[in-house]
């Protein structure tokens, strides 16, 4: 049986360590697995301005061309060698063959509660070096989103 | 020096229910389905209203000086007349030229490289643009809710007066949606209420055999992107839609414009370098610049006399539709402006 959320997408800032991410999917006590996409579907995409945390006025959205900002990366760096060590990743994009959207599916342990986490070691050292700026779709931005995906981890608490 | 980092992200938990919507109200009869989704968004007068003050008010720009109205004149058919390129916040010039606005409930894309694919998040580009509007969505969200008149017109628009980015540019399509251009001689002529002069009519014969493969009747225009012919501009150095889609088979490629109004739409093409009718048909006839991507159907020079010509300016002219650059509804509404005098 498959438990979705009545609101579909949430706009999640970590700009200050974790956070509590309340889930509206009724019944989750049996669930063995929990299921999510990082980014914005196509369809969506397509459809205008959307609302509540879809609303452009949140920056999440591109505003020269179509399109939902998917993930929005940004910080400074003493690695990185652009003005004011400064970087951003801004990864998006939805027409075929730029499609940023990612799936991650995670077994639910059987303890009481779990963390997501994002292993931000393991995204930076996968990156290119000295790379500082993604700001329009690209397979650069497929690429660093897909390895973003792949930084998520489900622990057990 | 501190290291930092900000994450956002967009999470979906589950997936989207379907939505096929269509129909609008009074769209002209010899026109083609609509692509808008007017169901989304359906046409309300109190909606129209307030997306018509929006456009004409400045205070969507970062300084409260240019409005869309700016740079779209409803008395060149929502062009800037005279302008070869957008002029934007603090004297500064844009990169390409303002487009009329009119039928844009049939139009697949907007701007020149069809960055856009829906007329609802089309405002968000000139507004932050910064050397348009420069302004932030967010923070006119905040100019709008501080202002005196909107949250009430808001309030009357969608039932309460909560502004919203999405509310902002819904607002925006309503009234932009009403730019209907269907009242030029061509439909009064296709409706069986008037006819052609014989310079029209020979005009119309060259047009469909020379131009409505690309400006096809009746929005004159295919809506697809194609390679005119122009020299590439080495100053601007525009590569047109290769931008959005990265494949090299649409460099040089730009967006087929509407040839309705075209007698109010000077100067032309997306950098404005024709001032007038007869050089855009010396282009076509004697100026074509050979390149990989030239349209198909400009690889043979295009034949015309001078008479040819002069009978093709006449037929572009029965696209002018004076009904739709008078109308008032369409102007400046002095009665909401008048209201907000402080």
């Amino acid at each position: 049986m498959l438990n979705a959320e009545q609101k579909k997408y949430h706009l999640v800032q970590l700009d200050s360590g974790a956070i509590n991410l309340p889930l509206q999917t009724g019944n989750t006590q049996d669930a063995d697995e929990i299921r999510f996409c990082i980014g914005v579907d196509s369809m969506q995409n397509a459809d205008g301005a959307g609302e509540g945390d879809l609303d452009p006025a949140n920056a999440m959205y591109w505003t020269w061309q179509s399109g939902y900002i998917d993930v929005k990366i940004e910080g400074r760096s003493s690695v990185i060698s652009s003005q004011n060590h400064a970087f951003e990743f801004h990864l998006g994009g939805f027409a075929s063959g730029v499609g940023t959207l990612q799936t991650c599916a995670f077994h639910l342990p059987a303890a009481s509660g779990f963390d997501l986490v994002i292993d931000l070691q393991q995204f930076f050292t996968g990156i290119q070096p000295g790379i500082s700026h993604i700001t329009s779709p690209s397979p650069k931005a497929v690429e660093m989103a897909t390895h973003f995906a792949s930084c998520f981890q489900l622990r057990p608490k | 020096m501190r290291n930092w980092l900000f994450i956002a992200m967009l999470l979906c938990i589950c997936l989207a229910a379907g939505f096929n919507g269509i129909q609008g109200t009074n769209l002209p009869s010899h026109f083609p389905k609509p692509v808008y989704n007017f169901r989304k968004n359906p046409p309300d007068s109190n909606k129209i209203k307030l997306g018509r003050a929006l456009f004409y008010d400045p205070i969507l720009s970062k300084n409260d000086q240019i409005s869309c109205a700016s740079c779209h004149s409803p008395y060149n058919a929502f062009a800037h007349i005279d302008h070869k390129l957008s002029h934007g916040l603090n004297d500064q010039i844009g990169t390409r030229n303002a487009p009329p606005l009119f039928n844009l409930a049939w139009q697949k894309t907007f701007m020149w490289d069809g960055a856009i694919r829906h007329l609802d998040v089309q405002p968000l580009a000139p507004i932050s643009h910064p050397a348009e509007m420069g302004e932030t969505m967010a923070h006119l969200v905040e100019k709008l809710s501080d202002s005196k008149h909107y949250p009430k017109a808001f309030h009357k628009a969608f039932g309460d007066s909560i502004i919203t980015g999405q509310r902002i540019l819904r607002a925006l399509s309503q009234f932009q949606l009403t730019l209907v251009s269907d009242h030029a001689k061509y439909d009064l002529v296709k409706q069986g209420k008037a006819r052609f002069n014989l310079y029209e009519e020979k005009g119309y014969a060259i047009f469909l055999s020379k131009c409505n493969q690309c400006h096809t009747e009746p929005l004159f225009t295919n809506g697809d992107f194609e390679n005119n012919g122009l020299k590439p501009d080495s100053v601007l150095r525009d590569d047109g839609r290769i931008k959005i889609t990265l494949m090299p088979s649409d460099s040089l490629k730009f967006k087929v414009p509407s040839l309705r109004n075209v007698e109010f739409t000077f100067p032309y093409m997306h950098d404005g370098r024709y001032d007038n009718l007869q050089m855009v048909l010396f282009h076509y006839s004697n100026n074509i610049y050979p390149s990989k991507t030239l349209s198909a159907h400009l690889q043979k020079p295009m034949q015309m006399s001078e008479a040819d010509k002069q009978n093709l300016v006449a037929f572009l002219k029965t696209l002018t539709d004076e009904s739709f650059i008078r109308n008032q509804k369409n102007h400046f509404p002095k009665d909401f402006f008048g209201l907000q005098k402080k």
